[in-house]
């Protein structure tokens, strides 16, 4: 199995050890791929999991190549652009997003889109609340919608990635955040890749939570085809879940 | 003596004292003297509604509709949706607008959200909405990470 989890930071540092531990105990030869163009900070200590300072990926492979050893850890120590998305976002490959803004979500979700299999699976979340999305190609075909069909913030981001950012921009501190609102959305990432990997599907193509309410909701959105675009749902179920 | 018209809710508040004189002298009701209170009211609803004189469409559909009066059903509650809330509110009739309005403090709704109807965009904020309807605000997907 191929694993990418791209952006190591509040989401990714945390989930790249748990999809780490779980290919260690897989059969088989594993690959795990960490994406990261960013750098630790000692503040960062507060939400994110890593030893040492210096680039993200690179510190956390270090990290999870000691602690795994049946695991093929590689970093790229690069923030996705639309120069390397072809290269990170591969055939047949399970890709984590773990990003903090829009406009790679959209960058990933539209790579995605030009590969036959790939399982997409991205988390983002607010101060208290988020949601996990996962979009699914079989044999060239949508299965589950894509990143931006549902959301046109991520389909037409008013953000910068931070390929995009001045020196100045991506010195500034982000948003503040909550450690178990980060959490939150890894596990519920890993959840939707556990099903998947368990029953080839999913019933659900997103998941929302309010880690105030402990209240996670999950959604089927159906794959609109073009003649309806914009225009509707297309939903399905919904199931609540209070956790 | 009987007025020219009364209301359903008029008779069912009759008591024997008013009701069996008008169903005897002025209905002519052929024994009513052995009739309970409840026959006689059906019988003046009746007697009046056959001859239009029951007022505010309350057409007499038969014996004990007096005694019974049936409230009309409860309109069908609205499921309304956003991100992880989910709730089944007595929203019917009112507009999107005032739903929103309604649910955007308690709820945090994103004053950008996506609205959809019974899975159809909404363009119009004054849309009404129908009982049994499925209203949902799409909340934008998290942005950190």
């Amino acid at each position: 199995m191929r694993i990418t989890i791209i952006g190591i930071g509040g989401i990714g540092s945390h989930l790249a050890d748990w999809i780490a531990c779980y290919l260690d105990n897989l059969q088989g030869e594993h690959t795990l791929t960490l994406v990261d163009g960013d750098v630790f900070e000692d503040r960062n200590r507060e939400r994110q999991s890593f030893e040492a300072l210096g680039n993200k990926a690179q510190s956390v492979g270090e990290t999870l190549a000691k602690r795994y050893a049946r695991v093929a850890i590689h970093a790229v120590a690069e923030y996705l652009t639309p120069e390397n998305a072809d290269f990170i976002l591969l055939e047949g490959e399970v890709v984590f997003l773990c990003v903090d803004n829009h406009r790679t979500r959209k960058l990933a979700s539209d790579a995605a889109g030009q590969l036959n299999e790939i399982v997409l699976i991205s988390g983002g979340n607010e101060l208290v609340d988020g949601n996990a999305q996962v979009y699914l190609r079989r044999n060239g075909v949508d299965v589950k919608p894509p990143l931006t069909m549902y959301h046109p913030e991520i389909a037409f981001p008013a953000d910068k990635a931070p390929y995009e950012k001045n020196c100045e921009e991506l010195a500034r501190a982000g948003e503040p955040q909550i450690l178990f609102t980060n959490l939150t959305a890894g596990v519920l990432m890993a959840n939707a890749f556990r099903r998947l990997m368990r029953d080839g599907t999913l019933p659900y193509s997103e998941v929302f939570f309010d880690t105030d309410l402990n209240a996670v909701r999950t959604r089927d959105f159906a794959v609109k085809t073009d003649a309806c675009l914009d225009q509707s749902l297309g939903n399905t179920e919904t199931t609540e879940v209070e956790i | 003596m009987m007025k020219e018209r009364y209301t359903l809710e008029e008779i069912r508040q009759m008591g024997e004292e008013e009701v069996y004189p008008l169903a005897k002298d002025e209905m002519r009701v052929p024994k009513a003297a052995m009739m309970s209170l409840t026959e006689l009211r059906d019988e003046a609803a009746a007697w009046l509604s056959a001859r239009g004189r029951l007022i505010e469409g309350a057409a007499f559909e038969g014996i004990g509709q007096t005694a019974r009066p049936s409230a009309p059903p409860a309109p069908k509650p609205v499921i309304v949706r956003y991100g992880a809330y989910e709730g089944e509110l007595p929203v019917a009739g009112k507009t999107v607008e005032q739903v929103l309005d309604q649910l955007r403090a308690a709820w945090n709704i994103d004053p950008n959200a996506l609205v959809y109807l019974d899975g159809q965009t909404v363009a119009d904020p004054g849309t009404q909405i129908s009982e049994g309807a499925t209203l949902e605000f799409a909340k934008p997907a998290g942005v950190k990470g």
